[in-house]
């Protein structure tokens, strides 16, 4: 199982940058159950992906 | 005519009479008057006027129920070995000594009352009902050398009478409602034409306590409060917390994730909270806020992973750690002073970068006292 931060970078190899960062992505997890999920998304080269693309990464 | 008079009654009536000596002195009551008129038995008189010289003496009980002093006069002098005691022979070593054995009626030593003539006024407030002068030696720069204080209190406690020893809670004072009523100045001179010196030397301690506590208390149970220059500020004994980990909390990559700490190890007001891992400080102030985590699987190097303190769901401070070396559990310490406001809460959120999971790292993260993943703060400065 993909965690969402692996599952990003299968949709959108080219937003990994160098030090492992997703290029203006911030994921968190404030471990209250829900998991991780996309605190903000301000990248304008690729789209934020929907609950369903992600889904079908497995 | 005049011999004829002396030494013989100008009047008797049965064992009383007018007498009067050889020398002139008048006998009331007595053939051998000791002064111009001595009278033995009860003087009665509408009034007395004039002026009153020398001394009064009584060996026996003596009561006025009304003494009346013309302006400029003085009810009483004391020499510098005089005393005066009421109620008492024993003054002890003090000028003055009242000593209440009348009865029970009497629960207040001396009263000192000011009122305007229709009652309460305006005015009354500026009479100062007590002032207490000690006019001490003190050396070239002005600075008492004396160190007697002004009050002493000593209060006697004892089983039933005997008044030896003192029960500890030696002096007190009851004060009214309203700021300010009882107010110390400490190190200044109060010289005798009513300025004030200073000579650049104030007493070092305003408030001394010798061997107690001090305790504010305020009997609505509301914090009591301290005055801080022209504010007045609460005080409070400082909150302080720290909770560790319990158990493993895995980090993923590229993803702040919010620690657990749900042991709880020190917690004075029950700020923190293992339900949520935050730290609500209810008294706003300057707060240390500490933080230690060490991750282990980190198979990347280098690799970075970030404490980052969470201020009211959001990110405020951090601190950064670099692994170098491959599975080395890198660790990082946290340490701010923030300012926390009277709902603020805290959290402590990590990320990392080294393209794999990793997790909290202690050999103790299930158990052990000393976990190398903990969170803690503690009030530095109340606002």
């Amino acid at each position: 199982m993909k965690t969402l931060y692996e599952k990003i970078i299968t949709l959108y190899p080219g937003i990994k940058t160098e030090d492992n960062l997703l290029d203006g992505v911030i994921l968190q997890n404030d471990s209250d159950g829900r998991g991780d999920y996309i605190k903000t998304w301000n990248n304008t080269e690729f789209i934020e992906p929907t609950q369903e693309q992600l889904d079908a990464i497995e | 005519m005049s011999d004829i008079r002396f030494n013989r009654w100008l009047h008797q009536s049965g064992t009383g009479g007018v007498y009067q000596d050889s020398s002139g002195n008048i006998g009331i009551g007595t053939t051998t008057p000791l002064s111009q008129l001595d009278v033995v038995g009860v003087v009665s008189a509408t009034s007395f006027t004039g002026n009153v010289t020398g001394n009064v003496t009584s060996s026996g009980v003596s009561t006025i129920t009304s003494l009346n002093v013309g302006v400029g006069g003085t009810i009483l002098t004391t020499t510098n070995s005089g005393s005066i005691g009421i109620n008492t022979t024993d003054v002890q070593g003090g000028v003055i000594r009242i000593n209440n054995t009348i009865g029970t009626g009497k629960t207040e030593g001396i009263i000192i009352s000011h009122r305007g003539t229709d009652g309460i006024t305006t005015t009354g407030g500026a009479f100062t009902p007590l002032v207490l002068e000690n006019y001490a030696y003190t050396d070239g720069s002005g600075v008492d050398t004396s160190r007697a204080p002004l009050i002493t209190g000593r209060r006697y406690g004892d089983v039933v009478g005997n008044g030896d020893g003192f029960d500890g809670s030696s002096f007190e004072i009851s004060l009214g409602a309203g700021d300010g009523l009882f107010n110390l100045t400490a190190g200044a001179i109060h010289n005798h034409d009513g300025t004030y010196s200073y000579s650049g030397q104030r007493g070092a301690s305003r408030i001394k306590l010798n061997d107690h506590a001090l305790q504010l208390f305020k009997s609505d149970g509301t914090t009591p409060s301290v005055g801080l220059g022209v504010t007045w500020q609460q005080i409070y004994p400082p909150p302080v917390f720290r909770a560790r980990t319990t158990s493993a909390v895995t980090v993923n990559s590229g993803t702040t994730t919010k620690i657990t700490f749900t042991t709880e190890q020190v917690d004075t007001h029950s700020f923190y909270d293992t339900a949520t891992s935050r730290f609500t400080p209810t008294i706003a102030g300057y707060y240390h806020i500490t933080a230690s985590i060490r991750l282990s699987g980190a198979t990347s190097s280098p690799c970075r992973f970030d404490i980052n303190l969470f201020i009211n769901g959001s990110a405020s401070n951090y601190a950064t750690g670099i692994n170098q070396q491959n599975n080395n559990d890198p660790g990082v310490n946290f340490s701010d002073v923030v300012y926390l406001d009277g709902d603020d809460y805290c959290e402590i959120y990590v990320n990392q970068n080294s393209g794999s999971n990793v997790s909290t790292s202690d050999a103790d993260n299930t158990g052990g006292s000393n976990s190398m993943n903990w969170f803690g703060g503690y009030l530095v400065h109340p606002a």
